[in-house]
């Protein structure tokens, strides 16, 4: 068998595209925990971004001829693009969440220490502000910020200019700031 | 909060660990699962083309088929005609007895 670890992944897709399972083999186990981290930040689920994840890379697979690199386009980018679609879709067609989740979240917390738990709460909370975020302020969060593209990468993927995904950056930061700054309040007045 | 201290406190947030067996179980359900360039493309006439090998030589289960949709359809078609021939009357003797009724039913009024 051939060695095909040290090939690049638009080299990989390239051989998926002949029917090469071993390829997309190394594609997956590639990149996996970068589009599950990716995937979690779109849905904020664990499960559900296991689910996403499988989908985009099992649509690799049955349609790879889709991933054109003579555009120039990196197959990272254009991934992540599909992964995004995937996770948007998903949370369309997602029913509210079971009380049960909540309740086993609520034991959970019951048996960490106050500090951890406050750190966990702020974390929590943190990831539920997130995900109330409109659509594109989120995505233009999750890339620039977390994923670490730059602004002309993540403007390419969303399909917008410069300027305006810097202008989603920055509402998206004084969305959180103002709700976060209301929580405060709220807690100071109560307290 | 300013700036950097926001960022900082963006930072907290987390990503779970990706489950170790997540990458085994997507390269084994891309393993029974075909590519589409693989699927053979439909022409216009394939399905004819796939038909007529059994018309020409019947499968024992399409000639069955085949007879059991006759013999139901048969079926149907005749018991409808019983049915249209016991209540059917010719069209002159209906009217004629509407006519006669009218008739009577003037001369009353008269």
């Amino acid at each position: 068998m051939v060695d095909l670890s040290s090939k690049n992944d638009e080299s990989l897709v390239a051989l998926v595209c002949t029917g090469d399972h071993q390829a997309f083999a190394i594609l997956v186990e590639r990149h996996t925990k970068m589009f599950f981290a990716a995937a979690y930040r779109v849905c904020g689920n664990p499960d559900e971004a296991e689910d996403i994840v499988q989908d985009a890379f099992l649509k690799l697979w049955r349609k790879p001829e889709t991933f054109d690199a003579s555009k120039g386009v990196k197959f990272t980018t254009w991934f992540y693009r599909v992964v995004t679609n995937v996770g948007i879709d998903a949370m369309r067609k997602k029913k509210p969440q079971a009380n049960a989740e909540v309740i086993d979240f609520m034991a959970d917390q019951a048996d960490l220490a106050d500090e951890a738990m406050a750190l966990n709460q702020e974390k929590t909370a943190l990831e539920d502000a997130i995900q109330d975020l409109p659509e594109r302020q989120k995505m233009a969060l999750n890339l620039c910020f977390y994923e670490g593209l730059s602004n002309k990468e993540a403007a390419e993927m969303l399909g917008v200019g410069v300027k305006a995904l810097e202008s989603l950056l920055m509402r998206a930061k004084r969305t959180l700031k103002e709700r976060f700054a209301k929580q405060e309040e709220g807690r100071i007045s109560y307290g | 909060m300013d700036s950097r201290d926001f960022d900082e406190f963006l930072n907290l947030r987390d990503v779970p660990d990706v489950p170790s067996n997540l990458s085994h179980r997507i390269i084994e359900a891309a393993k029974v699962m075909p590519q589409n360039s693989k699927l053979p493309k439909l022409g216009r006439f394939d399905w004819f083309k796939d038909l007529m090998p059994n018309v020409m030589s019947p499968q024992p289960a399409f000639a069955l088929g085949v007879f059991l949709f006759l013999a139901i359809g048969l079926g149907l078609f005749s018991q409808g005609i019983i049915v249209t021939e016991t209540s059917y009357q010719e069209p002159s003797d209906v009217s004629l007895a509407f006519y006669v009724d009218d008739l009577m039913g003037a001369e009353d009024l008269l």
